[in-house]
């Protein structure tokens, strides 16, 4: 036996749940800042650190065009990314606890695929019956159209997805069933854009590279407070997730609901991958490696740790990600999404070579 | 005094209904008693319906007739829970759950005591603990489960069960994949706990000897039904054991209390040696196929001797002295000893 077990297994009272140090959660909440207000300075324009908080705090001496980019563009781009990161993070945790697989994302179950065929069909549409038209009459911008294409896309399979996990028992079915659904609505994309013009399929491509600097501020009042409420559902879930870790069957012999816990765990995750997709596009990588990272940072699956965890670190890293994306003191800007995959893909293949275990399935 | 039994099936039908399909039935006719203090091993050869009777004693699957109580409860009027509170589970699958600790996981089985957010208070430690101790996996405590042999997962997995308090430990062939020690110590251990902290235990195991030598009760079910229960030797005695197995191309033999391969038989010789030699003499004739009678009813006879201090073998009135087995079995298969006897 290992002499140092011998001498840590203290003979007084065992905590069962290992207290994560303080120093750790302080040295997260540190970097977000950090990555918050280098995001607010940095970009096309390079603007001090000094008069950044001087606009953060009011003050009017600050020039108004650096008010403008800071105010309008920069801060609302920064809270999309913090929050777009933290609720890709907690829907893929989700996903990987429930299907037990740790290679599950917050699209396994086809949101993402929905998304994009009520965008491509929105396009498609634009360009076949004048809808641009239309929807200029009806007072909505052509973003806000993509969002609520998006947005109906997304809630269309997740209904689907929704009442066969009613039915099906079991979840590998329904990861199967999600991952058919995506093949479907990829299909049907590629179909709709054989009757497009290349200008229309550009509106479409673009969407799929994902940004976070679609979101205006009047749009903030309807995404914020639903990833909110997404991430609160989420966190609650923890209790039930830690039982998921064992599988359905000591999940369900500890006395967990498991069809009423798959439904809500479903809903939540939807509901944050889903909101995301529609105002920021499909946005990969983020939500696959978000908890990786996490649970090599915390060292435990507990999701009582993980949860709040997630939240942090998506957030840093989103934020990371966009500023990578902006190539600060550059006039070009990559796709987010190259961004994402390519910085992030290295990384993820480092912690996994290091540390397999980490990546036991279920973990 | 007669205690409450913890789990009891009434007139219980096991199987598979699906819409629109006839439906199955596994097992019917199944009235068990599981009281508390007893180990329960369920034997019965592979497809006799072993698994779809545990599914359906905790729940996971719908009785097509009769019903299951859990401490005098129906079954199915029980909340998730409530039954949760009652009876607890080990399965066969090796779980992973990545980086957690030992006592991490040991907690989880408080789940049913805990609030929403899963805090464990000073009664839900103490149980933990208490669990851990009882296993004896205090050392592990805060060893992630990941670093865990399969032997001591499996052992953690089984605190977690008694950290849920159950009236009734339910073992899905848990030590299946463990090897002999293991498996021994595994028995043993389950059989403690259910002596001293009088709970019920089953277990569904293909470890025939071992549960013949360590359950205090057996439920055996042959392909087909019925389900036969019984203290083990009586299972043995009235011929119970021997015809659930008896298919399965092995034979039950009651005198040595093990099963033997049903060969093709060689013959019969005698043998005249005892002790240890006699013993593995013996085991090995049969081995080969050969039926070990009375001296007087064979023409051959094997003896062992000793020569020099070494342990040799001969046949009866005829040369040469064997050095090992193996050379004894090639004379005997050459020659084709115990024809026409």
């Amino acid at each position: 036996m290992n002499p140092s077990a011998t001498k840590d297994a203290p003979a007084q009272e065992v905590h069962p749940i290992p207290r994560v140090s303080l120093l750790l959660w302080f040295a997260l909440l540190g970097a977000l800042a950090g990555v918050f207000l280098l995001e607010l300075c940095l970009g096309s324009v390079t603007i001090p650190f000094g008069s950044v908080l001087a606009i953060l705090m009011g003050d009017s001496e600050v020039p108004e065009g650096w008010r403008q980019i800071v105010l309008l563009f920069r801060l609302p781009r920064a809270v999309t990314a913090m929050l777009a990161g933290a609720a890709l993070g907690m829907a893929g945790l989700m996903m990987q606890t429930l299907f037990r697989n740790p290679l599950a994302d917050p699209f396994v179950l086809g949101i993402s695929s929905g998304a994009s065929l009520g965008v491509a069909i929105v396009v498609m549409a634009a360009w076949g019956f004048g809808w641009t038209a239309f929807i200029q009459k009806a007072g909505i911008s052509a973003g806000a159209s993509l969002i609520l294409a998006a947005t109906a896309g997304a809630m269309g399979i997740l209904s689907v997805i929704m009442a066969l996990a009613r039915r099906v028992e079991s979840n590998v079915t329904l990861l199967i069933i999600g991952l058919m659904f995506g093949y479907i609505s990829g299909s049907l994309v590629t179909i709709l854009f054989q009757f497009t013009q290349e200008q229309q399929m550009q509106t479409y491509i673009t969407w799929t590279f994902g940004s976070f600097g679609g979101v205006t501020w009047s749009q903030m009042t309807l995404f914020a407070p639903t990833l909110l409420v997404g991430l609160l559902l989420a966190w609650s879930l923890s209790k039930p997730l830690n039982a998921f870790l064992l599988g359905e069957g000591y999940a369900r012999s500890m006395g967990v609901n498991v069809r009423a816990i798959r439904l809500w765990i479903i809903v939540g995750a939807s509901l944050l991958a889903g909101t995301v997709t529609a105002y920021c596009g499909p946005i990969g990588f983020l939500g696959i490696a978000i908890p990786h990272l996490c649970r090599m940072l915390m060292k435990t699956s507990d999701h009582h740790v993980l949860a709040p965890a997630v939240i942090l670190v998506g957030a840093i890293v989103a934020l990371s990600a966009d500023l990578l994306a902006q190539v600060p003191g550059a006039r070009i800007v990559l796709p987010l999404n190259a961004v994402t995959a390519l910085i992030g893909a290295p990384v993820v293949v480092g912690i996994i070579l290091r540390r397999r275990h980490t990546m036991e399935v279920g973990a | 005094m007669k205690e409450r039994p913890f789990l009891e099936t009434r007139d219980l039908v096991v199987g598979y209904a699906r819409p629109r399909h006839p439906r199955r039935v596994v097992v019917d006719d199944i009235n068990v008693i599981l009281r508390p203090g007893e180990l329960v091993c369920l034997l019965g050869p592979n497809g006799a319906g072993k698994s779809t009777l545990i599914r359906t004693l905790c729940g996971m699957q719908a009785p097509l007739e009769g019903e299951v109580l859990v401490e005098g409860e129906p079954l199915g009027k029980l909340s998730p829970s409530d039954l949760a509170r009652r009876m607890s589970l080990v399965l066969t699958e090796r779980v992973a759950v990545g980086m957690m600790p030992v006592a991490t996981l040991v907690s989880l089985g408080r789940h049913p005591y805990t609030d929403w957010a899963g805090r464990l208070g000073a009664r839900d430690r103490e149980a933990v603990r208490r669990a851990m101790a009882d296993v004896g996996i205090e050392p592990l405590a805060h060893r992630p489960v990941c670093e865990l042999s399969d032997g001591e997962r499996q052992k953690v997995m089984i605190a977690r069960a008694l950290a849920q308090e159950p009236g009734v430990m339910v073992l899905d062939e848990a030590t299946a994949f463990l090897d002999l020690p293991r498996r021994v110590e595994l028995m043993h251990l389950l059989r403690s706990l259910a002596h001293e902290g009088r709970r019920a235990i089953l277990l569904s195991t293909h470890d025939l000897d071992l549960a013949l030598r360590c359950a205090d009760r057996l439920w055996l079910l042959a392909p087909g039904g019925p389900l036969v229960q019984g203290v083990p030797e009586d299972l043995v005695l009235t011929d119970a054991f021997a015809r659930t197995f008896a298919d399965a191309g092995v034979l039950f033999d009651k005198g040595s209390g093990a099963f033997t391969l049903a060969l093709e038989g060689r013959g019969t010789v005698a043998l005249s040696g005892n002790g240890i030699p006699g013993m593995w003499t013996y085991r090995a004739l049969e081995r080969a196929g050969y039926r070990v009678v009375h001296e007087r009813d064979a023409v051959t006879c094997v003896e062992t001797l000793e020569k020099d201090g070494r342990l040799c073998w001969r046949i009866r009135g005829r040369e040469p002295v064997h050095h090992s087995l193996e050379s004894l079995l090639a004379h005997l298969n050459s020659c084709g000893a115990g024809e026409g006897s």
